[in-house]
């Protein structure tokens, strides 16, 4: 009968990489927390997106200039979407953390979130100025998208400067604990599934020996009731033995009986001829009887041998049906033993 | 044409036959009890009580010279009269009483003659088979008619 996913699917077709969410794979809340404190000690800001580009944790110490006013202006929203994308495009095609300058013209970074050579989501961040912002290219961006360039440059000069290297290593050092942590993230998620079909498997397990059980509880009690049949037929054979015996020991008398009046019949001469007929006829009797009795006493003696046979058969059957009955007892503390195994590992997979 | 029946008896494989005017009765061994009578020869047995009468046993085994001497309880007793003295045959068992012509009966003068076994008749074919004609006037030595004489009650 077939189990459904098998512990082979898994491990062959890994997880099903194309219609897994990176959201199901990792730990948001741990990410959520690594990346604030990332973002707050390194003072580069910091979101974590799928492969839409959707937000799957909320961003960590994004600055005044792109939150409020770059992504709050539709203009501006719109570019930092194409810019967001095309930076995702080309970590994709490398598979290694991009640092590039945004359409803002501040220095950002893409790290991508790799799992088994294929990306699963993207680690965005920067927010950082590498060099004394040309105020003037700042102002005109200002316009274009429609933000007020004095808050514009306000915003801007709140921003923290930083070198180009430290950018590239915050990027680097992302890239190297995202892609720690979707693979460590990953391994529990295929355990988990793999507990998961054990689980089902043992339970399907169970209940094919339960129905075993009672097939040999059945087995073992028709075999009893033949068993008593056995016995019966065995009386039987036995009181029909004595019977025949009895014949027997009536026919042999019957000659006896007989060749004596035959004797007499020939000592009484003329007198006894007729007597001596009817003699001959009572031999002729006793000896029909005895074919018989041999014949009835060969036909019992097959009839032993059957249940004798018989007999045989039935021991054997009960010692297979104790046998099977004895297995599916071991089996069954087996499943027990693998299932009890099978939720610690949840448990200790769990508690990561 | 003269018929004589004969009873036809077996020890072993070999079977013998008495002429049927000297048998008086045929009887299961094991239906007797056998009294041991001292000081007898090795062949007689014992005696017993049949209806009344002491009937000497005497074993054929014995006398015919049987490696295997032993009774078995399924043994029978052909009584026949020799002379006036009844005595018990042990035989293995009884088989039939047969017609058998005088023409298939070769006596033993003829075909033996250093046979000392006076009380062997002649040899009789019955079907395929030889049976010893037994002389039960002639089975007992003068000895054994000394000693069973007096145990045998006529």
């Amino acid at each position: 009968m077939p189990l459904g996913k098998t512990v082979k699917d898994v491990n062959t077709a890994g997880v099903d990489m194309e219609n897994i969410h990176i959201s199901e794979i990792l730990d948001l809340e741990f990410l959520q927390k690594f990346q604030d404190y990332f973002a707050k000690s390194l003072g580069v800001a910091s979101t974590t997106v799928d492969m839409e580009g959707k937000a799957i944790i909320n961003p960590s110490e994004f600055t005044r200039f792109c939150m409020e006013l770059t992504r709050g202006s539709e203009e501006g929203a719109r570019r930092c979407e194409i810019c967001d994308r095309d930076a995702g495009v080309e970590s994709v095609q490398t598979g290694r953390p991009y640092v590039y300058e945004c359409h803002a013209g501040l220095v950002d970074f893409a790290a991508p979130i790799m799992l088994k050579g294929k990306q699963i989501g993207t680690i965005l961040g920067g927010q950082i100025l590498t060099e004394e912002p040309d105020e003037e290219k700042f102002r005109q961006i200002a316009r274009e998208i429609g933000v007020d360039p004095d808050e514009y440059i306000d915003a801007l000069r709140q921003i923290k400067p930083a070198s180009r290297e430290s950018v590239e290593a915050a990027a680097e050092l992302l890239y190297l604990f995202a892609g720690q942590l979707s693979r460590t993230s990953y391994q529990q998620y295929e355990l988990k599934e793999i507990i998961n079909i054990l689980h089902d498997s043992l339970s399907q397990i169970a209940a094919s020996m339960q129905q075993m059980a009672a097939s040999a509880v059945e087995v073992s009690s028709n075999q009893m009731s033949l068993n008593e049949e056995i016995q019966n037929v065995d009386t039987m054979s036995e009181e029909i033995n004595e019977v025949v015996e009895f014949i027997k020991e009536i026919a042999d008398e019957t000659r006896l009986l007989g060749l004596n009046a035959s004797i007499e019949a020939a000592k009484a001469g003329t007198a006894g001829l007729g007597f001596g007929v009817v003699a001959e006829e009572i031999r002729k009797l006793s000896s029909d009887s005895k074919e018989t009795v041999t014949k009835i006493r060969e036909f019992l003696n097959n009839i032993r041998n059957s249940v004798d046979k018989t007999v045989d058969m039935g021991a054997g059957t009960m010692m297979n049906a104790e046998q099977q009955a004895a297995a599916i007892e071991e089996v069954t503390a087996s499943i027990e033993e693998i299932s009890a195994l099978a939720e610690t590992l949840k448990e200790i997979v769990e508690a990561q | 044409m003269q018929v004589n029946q004969i009873v036809l008896f077996q020890i072993d494989d070999q079977e013998y036959g008495i002429d049927i005017s000297m048998v008086e009765g045929i009887n299961h061994l094991k239906d007797f009890k056998i009294i041991n009578v001292p000081n007898t020869e090795g062949y007689i047995e014992g005696i017993i009580n049949l209806r009344g009468s002491v009937i000497p046993l005497y074993n054929l085994r014995k006398k015919f010279g049987f490696e295997n001497t032993t009774l078995d309880e399924d043994s029978e007793i052909l009584v026949v009269s020799s002379n006036n003295l009844k005595i018990g045959f042990i035989v293995d068992i009884v088989v039939d009483i047969i017609r058998l012509q005088k023409e298939k009966i070769q006596s033993a003068s003829q075909l033996f003659t250093q046979i000392s076994d006076e009380y062997i008749e002649g040899i009789g074919q019955y079907e395929d088979k030889m049976l010893i004609l037994l002389n039960t006037e002639k089975i007992l030595t003068t000895k054994e008619r000394k000693i069973i004489e007096p145990l045998a009650t006529t």
